[in-house]
Formats: C-alpha cells, sequence, structure tokens
C-alpha cells in the first residue's frame, strides 16, 4: 500500500504553492525593471526567477528522496537518483550542445 | 521587449490557462499555436517559453492535489524515470526535427486532444484490492465522497504504462506541452487508476518531467528570458483563476467551443507544417 503519509504532501504542497509564488514575484520584478529601462537588472532577475520555476521540481525530488532515506525505502530512494540522474544528463547535453 | 509585446504575451498566456484551467487541463496545447499564430513566434521559441510555463503550473496546481490527498508520490517518481527518459529523448532530437515536423505533430496532437475531449472519462470497473499482485507496493487509498471516505484502489500493468510515459515526456519536450493527451490513457487505461488520482498524480509529475527539457533548453541558450517571463507569469494567474471558475461554471459548452477552438489550431499547424503562407494566398 502506498503509505506516503500527509505529513510529506502537506510539506511538498507547501514547497511548490509558496515557491511558484516566490518565483512569479521574481520575474514580474524582473519584467518591471526591464520596463523602467534597467535592461541589464531586469534581464537578470527575470532568468533568477526562471531558474528557480526550474529548481522548483528539482528540490521537489530531493525532498522526496530524504523522505524515503528516513523510511529507510531504498528503492524508491533508487527512483529518485535515477530522475535526478536523468535530469542531470539532460541538462549536460544541452551544455554540451549549447 | 516592448510593453506592448509583454502584454501580448501575458494576456494570451492568461487566457489559454484560464480557458485550460475551467476545463481542467493544461494551457501549453493553446499557448504554442497562439503565440505562433497571433504574435508569429518562431515555433521553437514559444516551445521553450511554453516548457517553462508547464513547469510553473504543474508546481502551482499540484499544492492542492497534494493537500487533497489525491497524489500517489510513490507510483509518481516510478513513472518520472520514463517520462523523464522520454524528455531527455526528446532534448537529443529537437534540434533535428524539421519546422514541419514540429507542426505536424502538434497538429496530431491537438486533433488528439479534441477527440479526447469529446470522450467522457469514466471510471473502470472496481476491482478486487485485497488479491495480490506485482505492484501492490503503489496501491493506494483516496478520499472521496462527502463524508471522505478512504476508498483503496490498485495500480495494474505498470509496465505498460511506463511505455506510454515515455511516450508522453517525449512529446513534452518536443512540443513544450504537458502531454495530458498521453497521460490520461496511460493512467485511466493501462494503471487503471481512478479518475482523481490520475488527475492529480499527473500534475504532481508535469513539472519534473518538464524540468528535463527546460533545464536541457536553458543551458542550450534556446530560453528567451524576456518571452518566458510574461508567460509564465500569464499562465500561473490564468490557471489559478481557471480552478476557481471550474468549480462554478457547466463546462459542457464551454467543451464543445474548445473543441472547435482546437480543430481551427490543428488546421493552423497543419497549414505551417505544409509551408502554406495563409496570407499569401488570402492576398492573391
Amino acid at each position: 500500500m502506498d503509505s506516503s503519509g500527509p505529513r510529506i504532501a502537506r510539506s511538498l504542497a507547501s514547497l511548490l504553492s509558496r515557491g511558484t509564488w516566490v518565483a512569479s514575484l521574481v520575474i514580474a520584478a524582473g519584467l518591471l525593471l526591464g520596463w523602467a529601462g534597467k535592461a541589464t537588472a531586469g534581464s537578470v532577475t527575470t532568468t533568477a526567477g526562471i531558474l528557480l520555476v526550474v529548481l522548483l521540481p528539482i528540490i521537489r525530488v530531493v525532498t522526496v528522496l530524504g523522505y524515503f532515506r528516513t523510511a529507510g525505502e531504498r528503492k524508491f530512494m533508487a527512483w529518485c537518483i535515477a530522475v535526478l540522474a536523468i535530469i542531470a544528463v539532460s541538462v549536460v547535453a544541452g551544455l554540451n550542445e549549447s | 521587449m516592448t510593453l506592448a509585446l509583454g502584454a501580448q504575451l501575458f494576456s494570451i498566456s492568461l487566457l489559454s490557462s484560464l480557458l485550460g484551467g475551467v476545463l481542467g487541463m493544461a494551457s501549453g496545447i493553446f499557448i504554442v499555436p497562439l503565440l505562433v499564430g497571433l504574435l508569429s513566434l518562431d515555433i521553437r521559441t514559444a516551445i521553450t517559453a511554453s516548457i517553462i510555463s508547464v513547469v510553473a503550473c504543474s508546481c502551482g496546481g499540484a499544492g492542492a492535489a497534494l493537500r487533497a490527498g489525491l497524489v500517489n508520490i510513490r507510483l509518481a517518481v516510478v513513472l518520472e524515470v520514463a517520462t523523464t527518459l522520454g524528455a531527455l529523448s526528446g532534448v537529443l532530437v529537437f534540434g533535428l526535427v524539421p519546422q514541419s515536423g514540429l507542426y505536424g505533430l502538434f497538429a496530431a496532437i491537438l486533433v488528439l486532444s479534441a477527440y479526447q475531449m469529446l470522450q467522457p472519462r469514466r471510471e473502470l470497473a472496481e476491482h478486487d484490492v485485497s488479491a495480490s499482485h506485482p505492484w501492490a507496493a503503489f496501491d493506494g487509498a483516496y478520499p472521496d465522497g462527502p463524508d471522505g471516505r478512504r476508498v483503496p484502489y490498485r495500480v495494474e500493468r505498470l509496465p505498460l504504462g511506463m511505455g506510454l510515459m515515455y511516450g508522453a515526456g517525449l512529446v513534452s519536450a518536443l512540443l513544450g506541452i504537458g502531454s495530458g493527451v498521453l497521460k490520461i490513457p496511460a493512467m485511466d487505461t493501462a494503471l487503471r487508476l481512478p479518475i482523481k488520482v490520475s488527475t492529480a498524480t499527473s500534475t504532481f509529475m508535469i513539472g519534473v518531467t518538464g524540468v528535463a527539457s527546460a533545464g536541457a533548453y536553458m543551458a542550450r541558450g534556446l530560453v528567451a528570458p524576456l518571452i518566458a517571463g510574461p508567460v509564465v507569469l500569464g499562465s500561473v494567474l490564468g490557471a489559478a483563476l481557471g480552478a476557481h471558475l471550474m468549480l462554478r461554471l457547466s463546462s459542457e459548452r464551454l467543451r464543445i467551443f474548445f473543441v472547435a477552438v482546437l480543430v481551427l489550431l490543428a488546421l493552423e499547424m497543419l497549414i505551417k507544417a505544409f509551408g502554406i503562407d495563409l496570407r499569401a494566398v488570402l492576398h492573391g
């Protein structure tokens, strides 16, 4: 039976919801800076907000990995590590082609 | 980027996400064709902006699903291995697929989505949750009805589900969409999950699937921050408003309207796939 408890679900819910709004606010601040004539600062801030969006699911997988580690569930830890490894390979593939 | 272009990107994404949210579906499938058709954006620029917004909307939407106790986290992690592998494959071939191929694939997915929208999802017959089976570690229970009674369910045919999820990840990376059109048959029909669990787990997974391609596109320098920024903002806001509206509106008329929109967008993509310049044809 899937016994992934409500505690981990609540932690993840809070991480993802709050993280999304924080990232959105950073992006909005970046766009406003750009439109106010501060092009470089605007672009850097907007990119930082987008990077936050991309980091959120990765932090989520790391959080789930920590949960399975605490619960001593090695098989599910291995699945989490596999997901992180595939994402890393994908980013490296992107860097090599840039 | 001008304020006017930013406002247009924001409005198109907000509207797509708002209306998509009312129907309980992701908005990437509307955003890409609308950005290409209305703003004449390059399809790859639209796709890479859309995949960032897909990740953001998944993160924003997963919170409610998690709090409601509908997400099967164990199953999601295992299926994410298949979807991220599919996304990695998509990343590797993204630059090799010609634009006409992307337009053609998009047209096919739009038609499939329109067909799926006309077919109401039905719960499959209940099965014996006590019988032993190879995927028992993924079985779960979800709250249902006004009293929140927990209904047990079991997971079936995991290898078939993972195969379909690989395809969903591949299409997600190639087209910048959440690929719900492929995930729904995988979860409803192959894994035989209850609709609520299937929808919630799919929303939860889309973010991780999207990151496998979004991260690569960012590393490759294909994401234009000043295009993606307003698209993300519009999408996140639209999805949040759409989820509230969904509870108040009857979606049946909207469903028919959306089928028509999907077919029109499919035609637009098909015309582009064949390299026909409709404006030139219309102006003789």
